[in-house]
């Protein structure tokens, strides 16, 4: 007996032994020479650690990204958080300022439909080569290719080295050619040269096939079939374009390149021939895996990573600051708002006055404080426009003119009354005699909408609906929404990424992702204090007026401001923010100011800001 | 069945039961929680209006365990989820050990090619990632409204396997020794065989796999919530344990503790309760165990 505790014992120090010393032998494999992914020493890679580089700064970052890493933008994944540290637009726009902020571009013109960039002519891919006009013809080509987009190009050439014109179908696409990351830069000629023609062609067939179509002309058959060939043969040969594991490096004109990249990890090096690497003080991004929240909240408080934007309730905010005095936090608009859609398929929504019941039951600042409690809250209108844009957008004779959805039950039960709904016992009734009885989707993974759902679902259940809450399971939110396979759900509503202006929002309700999961009836027409109007046709025309009647311009956005207000295709119910923490002074020091409008450029995007950053010189290794 | 028979199986099952402190204090337990399933709802009522201003208060009078993220009461909410707990969780363990131990007990006994295939439907479900099934699962059912026999049916799928491979090999153990040889001697049919002179057994091991299972069926019935196929139920106990894990960080701050701490108990308490009566069970029926006290 005493033997067989002895063995037990033995065995026990043994294990123990044998874990720490797994746990200690991982570290020193560390310090010496890195094979990477590739089966290379690290030394050998491009733009590898130099001596200068290992004495630099880093910043450490959390984002996720496909593995294998390919390094190709058009497979799946992309680059994944590494994208705009690699990629570059031709400018960066601030929304605060309005102000445009040249990257690969030095100037532009417009002249009627067509935009004249001049490239800037001190770019240079992390391989040495230089950044030209080719590049760019190429990579327009490319994702017109294999994204089918942006049609709205019509033309792309390439008037000299460092000269594109572009021909474009509206001037309202100009902000996002100028601004999209992945317009300018994606496949370098160099790097894609092989599938140059072939991408050429495809675009060339897409574009005239798209605008066919547009104009309601049949498409001839053999046209149809070129194209489904020649593009399906196309995206299975750039599919399978690994440059990464090709080329053994990943050429790229931004200010980083991805050099090794593990399950957990991907690090970037600076690109020697930026033209901002003679002010960069940081020489190296560091992107830890975001696998969940809680890894990211822990990260932040532990220092392991100088910044990120994790969705974090009020009081874990509030444990971390006292944890770490260094974390510093900033919100800014994320451009978009929470929305609860319905799906106007269902006769049910069809009523407009049960719309407006449920827009005065929600107590929407009650959905706000559970589901993100830093983000805009909405107040009493539903008309479209962003809560941070209200001011800049919307006439105070117009919101005169609004109805006010302030939370008050009495004036819902006014409107059901009124509209021949009754309430018997506990439960509404449709004038039909059928319960209001709905179920309310929500995509499962993104949780502050569930607790936003969660949230809703009780204020409508207290006021007598009966409305389940239903979650949408990972991988399956377009196919449920796009399909129409939902009563209500919560979704982003009005969203103004990419072009931060009132259009966007519009578009998107009236003739872009809304309308197409809603279809909500935009086209036909709603009385206004202007007469019967469409908004899906005022969208058209403000997307025609933009930039040649700024005045027509104005009336519109008005008229879709109380269209909108008035017939409710969603109800706003917060707009949602992000929540920027920064470890300041850790790592890292020179962080701008809160209320700097540099911080307005995350959303779509926050690595713009860390970039623009080290560009600039002004983030930097933290004194010791 | 006589009032003699009535007297002798009270006698002979239900007061050992009683007289063995395990099994009394799993009985009082799982007790508690059947009636917090049956009666509670009725006694406590559940008001489930968030008040963010009263978030995380302490345990109190007014608040026996206190306020959760939306400054729910947590009490009422495990009340009112016990009867989910115990419906969908108990009933989708039951009927993974009914699996598990009906293709258990045909694997072990039965031999040649039918135990072949039985031990390749095994390994087949032992195998499968459950995840992505359900995944395919959720796409199939989302549309239909599935009661909850079905849905526990949908979990035990996933938790009958590993029992049926140990069940298996318990029998494979047991049907080598002389009583059965005796049975199969004597004719006697194989139901008997199988039913009165193995799985009786069993019953010990049996239980205490149920028992078990309780903390998988949980696991995959908020999986189930939140894949869309099963009717959302904020006070499940597993959703209430996901909501303070993932959407509110109860793990991240202090404030959050309790909301952490109660859910957890009563999970614990719930299957301790379970284990006590099955090593009660164990003590009172396994002859060899009750030899060693």
């Amino acid at each position: 007996m005493l033997l067989k505790k002895w063995v037990a014992l033995l065995m026990v120090v043994l294990f123990m032994v044998s874990v720490f010393a797994g746990c200690g032998g991982g570290q020193p494999k560390q310090e010496g020479p890195q094979q990477t992914e590739q089966g290379k020493p690290e030394e050998d890679k491009p733009g590898g650690a130099s001596q200068d580089n290992k004495q630099a700064g880093e910043l450490r970052l959390a984002a996720d990204w496909p593995y294998p890493f390919h390094g190709n933008p058009f497979g799946a994944g992309g680059i994944g958080g590494a994208w705009w540290f690699a990629y570059e637009p031709f400018a960066y726009y601030i929304p605060k300022t309005g102000e445009y902020i040249p990257r690969l571009a030095e100037s532009w013109d417009v002249d009627g439909n067509k935009v004249t960039v001049h490239l800037r002519k001190d770019a240079k891919f992390s391989d040495g080569e230089p950044f030209t006009s080719k590049d760019v013809v190429n990579t327009v080509n490319f994702i017109q290719a294999i994204w089918q987009w942006p049609y709205e190009i019509e033309a792309v050439e390439a008037a000299d080295d460092y000269t594109v014109v572009f021909t474009l179908r509206s001037t309202s696409f100009l902000h996002t050619l100028l601004t999209d990351g992945g317009i300018a830069s994606l496949a370098p000629a160099h790097v894609y040269g092989d599938f140059s023609e072939a991408a050429k062609e495809v675009a060339e067939l897409g574009r005239q096939i798209y605008y066919k179509q547009v104009e309601g002309q049949e498409i001839p058959e053999d046209m149809k079939s070129e194209y489904d060939e020649k593009a399906n043969k196309l995206r299975e040969q750039i599919n399978a374009f690994a440059p990464f594991n090709k080329l053994g490096k990943l050429p790229v004109v931004g200010a980083f390149a991805p050099v090794k990249v593990t399950q957990s990890e991907m690090a970037l090096e600076a690109n020697k021939y930026h033209w901002t690497y003679s002010q960069m003080k940081i020489h190296r991004v560091i992107f830890k895996k975001w696998s969940s929240n809680e890894f990211v909240w822990a990260s932040l408080i532990s220092g392991e990573v100088d910044a990120a934007h994790p969705s974090m309730p009020k009081d874990v905010v509030d444990q971390l600051s006292t944890l770490n005095p260094n974390l510093k936090i900033v919100t800014v608009s994320d451009l978009s708002d929470i929305a609860l859609v319905f799906n106007f398929r269902r006769p049910l929504f069809k009523d407009v006055n049960l719309r407006k019941a449920i827009a005065h039951i929600l107590e929407k600042d009650k959905v706000r404080d559970v589901s993100v409690w830093q983000a805009n809250s909405y107040g009493e209108y539903a008309h479209g426009i962003l809560k941070s844009m209200e001011e800049q957008w919307v006439e105070q004779d117009t919101l005169q003119k609004l109805t006010k959805y302030t939370a008050d039950v009495a004036a819902a039960e006014k409107i059901l009354l009124d509209a021949g709904y009754k309430k018997q016992g506990n439960t509404w009734y449709q004038p039909n005699g059928q319960p209001v009885a709905f179920t309310l989707s929500v995509y499962g993974p993104h949780n502050d909408w569930v607790l936003a759902a969660r949230e809703v679902v009780q204020q409508l259940n207290n006021f007598g609906f009966k409305v389940e809450m239903q979650i949408i399971p990972e991988g399956m939110r377009d196919q449920v929404m796009r399909g129409g396979d939902y009563d209500a759900a919560i979704e982003f509503g009005s969203a103004w990424w990419g072009f931060p202006h009132p259009l966007t929002g519009y578009q998107r309700l009236y003739n872009g992702d809304v309308s197409k999961i809603t279809e909500f009836p935009a086209k036909e027409k709603y009385s206004t204090p202007w007469g019967e109007l469409s908004p899906y046709d005022l969208t058209l025309e403000l997307q025609e007026n933009l930039r040649n009647d700024e005045a027509r311009a104005k009336e519109i956005i008005q008229q879709l401001i109380y269209i909108t207000n008035e017939y409710l295709p969603v109800i706003p119910l917060y707009e949602k923010v992000l929540p920027i923490y920064y470890n300041d002074g850790h790592r890292i020091e020179g962080w701008p100011a809160v209320e700097d409008a540099v911080w307005s450029l995350a959303p779509g995007g926050i690595e713009r800001i860390y970039n623009l950053l080290i560009g600039t010189g002004k983030l930097a290794p933290a004194a010791k | 069945m006589t009032k003699e028979s009535l007297t002798n199986f009270y006698h002979d099952y239900i007061h050992p039961l009683f007289r063995n402190k395990k099994s009394l204090i799993g009985l009082i337990i799982l007790l508690m929680y059947i009636l917090m399933a049956t009666v509670g709802a009725s006694v406590v009522p559940l008001n489930m209006n968030s008040n963010f201003a009263e978030r995380y208060q302490k345990p109190s009078l007014k608040h026996p365990f206190g306020t959760d993220y939306f400054g729910v009461d947590i009490f009422q909410q495990i009340v009112h989820g016990s009867r989910a707990v115990i419906s969908l969780t108990l009933l989708a363990s039951f009927l993974a050990v009914l699996i598990g131990t009906i293709v258990g007990v045909a694997r072990g006994y039965l031999e040649g090619i039918a135990g072949k295939i039985i031990d390749v439907i095994i390994m087949v479900f032992l195998v499968i990632p459950s995840f992505p099934a359900l995944l395919i699962l959720s796409a199939i059912f989302m549309d239909k409204d599935l009661n909850v026999l079905q849905i526990a049916l949908l979990v035990a799928i996933w938790l009958w396997a590993p029992l049926a491979k140990q069940i298996s090999a318990q029998v494979l153990s047991i049907k080598t020794r002389d009583f059965i040889e005796a049975s199969k001697i004597l004719n006697m049919p194989l139901r008997y065989i199988l039913f009165n002179d193995i799985v009786k057994l069993l019953i010990p091991y049996i239980f205490i796999n149920f028992v078990m299972q309780i903390k998988g069926a949980m696991e995959f019935s908020v999986g189930l919530m939140f894949l869309g196929l099963a009717k959302f139920d904020p006070t499940h106990w597993g959703i209430m344990l996901n909501y303070a894990l993932y959407q509110a960080g109860a793990l991240y701050t202090t404030q959050g503790f309790h909301y952490l701490f109660f859910v957890i108990l009563n999970i614990v308490l719930l299957i301790y309760g379970g284990i006590l009566l099955s090593q009660g069970i164990e003590e009172i029926f396994n002859p060899r165990v009750r030899g060693n006290e």
